[in-house]
């Protein structure tokens, strides 16, 4: 799986651009649901995701680890998504200027945006593990090796970022209920 | 196992990770446990929800929309840095190279030579006659005498170039030619550098040789019968130097002494001394009032507004020897050449000129604002910034981009220097009005090729007669009352 990373990213380094798509294909899921539960839009999300895939494929020379191309896409992710909600947050100042009678339509939530956020909480290895292996579609033992950790501790993390992930989701229920 | 030991392990069961005893014992105490069963229910729960979440967000497909943004920008990218890229090559190889240094050297030369000329032959309140100083240098069959000069500041702005000193031995033949030996150090990169060059200007030959002996290279340029007649006129036909010289304004500064010999000096602020190429000139010329031979001629003055000049000519020997031998150009065998197959001069004639307009006005998408050199050469490099460049502009990177991946490094500069030619025929055309007083003027600023009947350049060919460029290029011969009805109609 590694070398995989490692083998796109030199290809695409090497002036065949459409080898980018098996990368974009491999971590799309991933990307998409770590944006989404940092963005709680899914169209922002999709956009940021997009945004972010292609200024990896812009900035990939300075990816000094080939075969992390995944750590590093989230962190590219990350600039983008605070990038993001920063002109949000402009666009919606001038939107309450302009009309601050009429409400603001509501963005339309992700799937499971609850879940998203909730991953999206999560301290950052536990999140990776996370990603990959329901947003990528990495099996255990591919994590471990694309981690550079034994199985073991990968199982224990999934089993440790489960109670994290149920923990986080209740609260989100509970505060649903205060209001 | 207890509750706690079998909780640690819900999430590797049901992801599929125990061995066999490990589930076994699990299920045994999921039987019989409640609590656990329950706990199993949200893990179990939690995994759909994670699988169905991940599954739908991999169907959302980002992969063409990413792919068409990543060929879309790459095409935007790889445009701007081919463009970036060439220009830049283009302004380097103007302001770095050798040939152009030395270029820029052989033309202040040939300026203050044509400068020497333009002085001589006015009568000084002070006793020496220039006309009788003119008679004597052009009795003088061969010459010989030194150059210094040196420059400060920088080519163009951010430009990182150093100070540069260039000194030479000149010896000039009426019969041969010219040939001139340089030395120059210049810090280049923070680095300085020493240049050893020989030049010979043939006129029999109509070329040019340039031999830089430390590189073991050369470079041969021809020049065209428009540049001869120039060259022969500037130095020969007295007629013209006449008209320089009552157009010439100068001042007589006295007397003083230059190493023990009695000279009389002579001043003038005019930049047509120079070739009209540089700013704020400032040249002295000082003549041993026994022998009326000129001793030494001091310059000041500014390529542009970052780059000053100064140099001096001195230890003239005149009259001096010469055999043919000296003005055979030697190559030694492992010399290479920078410009294979030589280059051919840009032509100082009208048509040159034209084609040079019709050159830029296609590039840039309007006629060049001015014409001397140093100006055209920065406009023309100013492409690079331009937000829509025009179809020959693209053309021109399209073509430079097909050509000069394929070319070895020499062939790219010859490349460069041809694209560029129309430009310096221009350029020098322009210098060779200005020196001979042609009264040039150009209107390049307000002239579109649309302007059919507004003249775009004009310049003196006798004394009635204007010949004037219009707006579409064309050309025609004027006489000074239809040229002053032609101008004030531009002047509106």
């Amino acid at each position: 799986m590694q070398e995989m990373d490692q083998y796109y990213v030199e290809r695409c380094l090497d002036g065949h651009p459409d080898d980018f798509r098996y990368l974009v294909r491999r971590y799309q899921g991933a990307l998409l649901a770590h944006l989404a539960g940092k963005l709680g839009n899914k169209d922002s999300a999709e956009e940021a995701a997009q945004e972010s895939l292609v200024r990896a494929y812009f900035n990939m020379g300075r990816l000094k680890k080939p075969e992390s191309f995944f750590f590093w896409l989230l962190g590219i992710a990350d600039h983008v998504a605070k990038e993001h909600q920063r002109n949000k947050r402009i666009r919606q100042q001038r939107e309450a200027i302009r009309s601050f009678s009429q409400e603001a339509g509501e963005p339309e939530l992700s799937q499971d945006y609850a879940l998203e956020s909730a991953i999206a909480k999560l301290p950052e290895d536990y999140r990776k593990i996370v990603l990959l292996r329901y947003y990528a579609n990495h099996s255990c033992s591919q994590i471990a090796e694309n981690l550079v950790m034994p199985l073991g501790t990968v199982t224990k993390t999934l089993s440790r970022a489960y109670a994290m992930l149920r923990e986080s989701l209740q609260q989100q229920r509970a505060k649903a209920y205060e209001v | 196992m207890n509750c706690a030991e079998s909780k640690e392990l819900l999430v590797a069961y049901v992801e599929g990770f125990l061995d066999g005893s490990q589930k076994l014992t699990l299920a045994e105490h999921l039987k019989s446990c409640r609590v656990c069963q329950a706990e199993l229910k949200e893990v179990q729960r939690l995994q759909e929800r994670l699988v169905k979440n991940g599954e739908t967000l991999a169907h959302r497909d980002l992969e063409d929309e990413v792919m068409n943004q990543v060929i879309r920008r790459q095409s935007v990218q790889l445009k701007k840095t081919v463009k970036e890229n060439r220009i830049f090559e283009l302004r380097r190889f103007i302001m770095k190279s050798p040939i152009v240094k030395v270029a820029v050297a052989a033309a202040v030369v040939l300026a203050c030579l044509a400068g020497l000329y333009l002085w001589t032959g006015t009568k000084s309140g002070a006793g020496v006659l220039l006309a009788d100083v003119l008679e004597k240098v052009e009795q003088a069959q061969a010459f010989m005498y030194k150059m210094k000069m040196k420059t400060t500041g920088n080519m163009q702005p951010g430009m990182p170039s150093g100070p540069m000193e260039m000194t030479s031995t000149v010896l000039i033949s009426n019969e041969y030619g010219m040939k001139m030996e340089v030395d120059m150090n210049m810090v280049v990169n923070g680095a300085g550098q020493k240049m050893k060059q020989l030049m010979y200007v043939l006129p029999n030959e109509k070329k040019v040789y340039m031999i830089m002996t430390e590189q073991k290279q050369y470079i041969t340029m021809e020049f065209d019968e428009s540049v001869l007649a120039r060259m022969k006129k500037q130095s020969n036909d007295p007629r013209d130097l006449l008209r320089q010289i009552i157009n010439s304004k100068y001042v007589d500064i006295g007397k003083s002494v230059i190493d023990g010999v009695e000279v009389e000096g002579f001043e003038t602020t005019d930049p047509a001394c120079l070739g009209g190429m540089m700013k704020d000139v400032k040249v002295i010329l000082w003549v041993d009032r026994k022998t009326e031979l000129p001793v030494r001629e001091e310059m000041y003055f500014k390529m542009n507004e970052q780059m000053q000049m100064e140099g001096e000519l001195y230890d003239f020997q005149w009259y001096v020897q010469v055999n043919a031998d000296e003005f055979k150009p030697v190559i030694p065998q492992d010399y290479t050449t920078i410009l294979p197959g030589g280059y051919k001069m840009p032509s100082a004639s009208e048509e040159g000129a034209i084609e040079g307009l019709r050159f830029c006005e296609q590039l840039t998408g309007r006629y060049p604002k001015k014409i001397d050199m140093m100006n055209l050469m920065n406009e023309i490099v100013a492409i690079k910034d331009s937000n829509n460049p025009t179809a020959a502009a693209l053309k021109l990177k399209e073509d430079l981009k097909g050509e000069m991946d394929k070319l070895p490094e020499e062939e790219k500069a010859k490349k460069i220097m041809e694209i560029m030619r129309p430009v310096q025929s221009l350029g020098l055309f322009h210098m060779t009005l200005v020196q001979e007083k042609k009264e040039p003027a150009y209107y390049g600023e307000t002239v579109t090729p649309a302007d059919t009947d507004k003249v775009l350049m004009r310049w003196k060919t006798s004394d009635n007669e204007y010949r004037v460029i219009f707006g579409d290029l064309r050309a025609e011969t004027v006489t000074a009352e239809k040229l002053a009805e032609l101008e004030a109609g531009l002047l509106k």
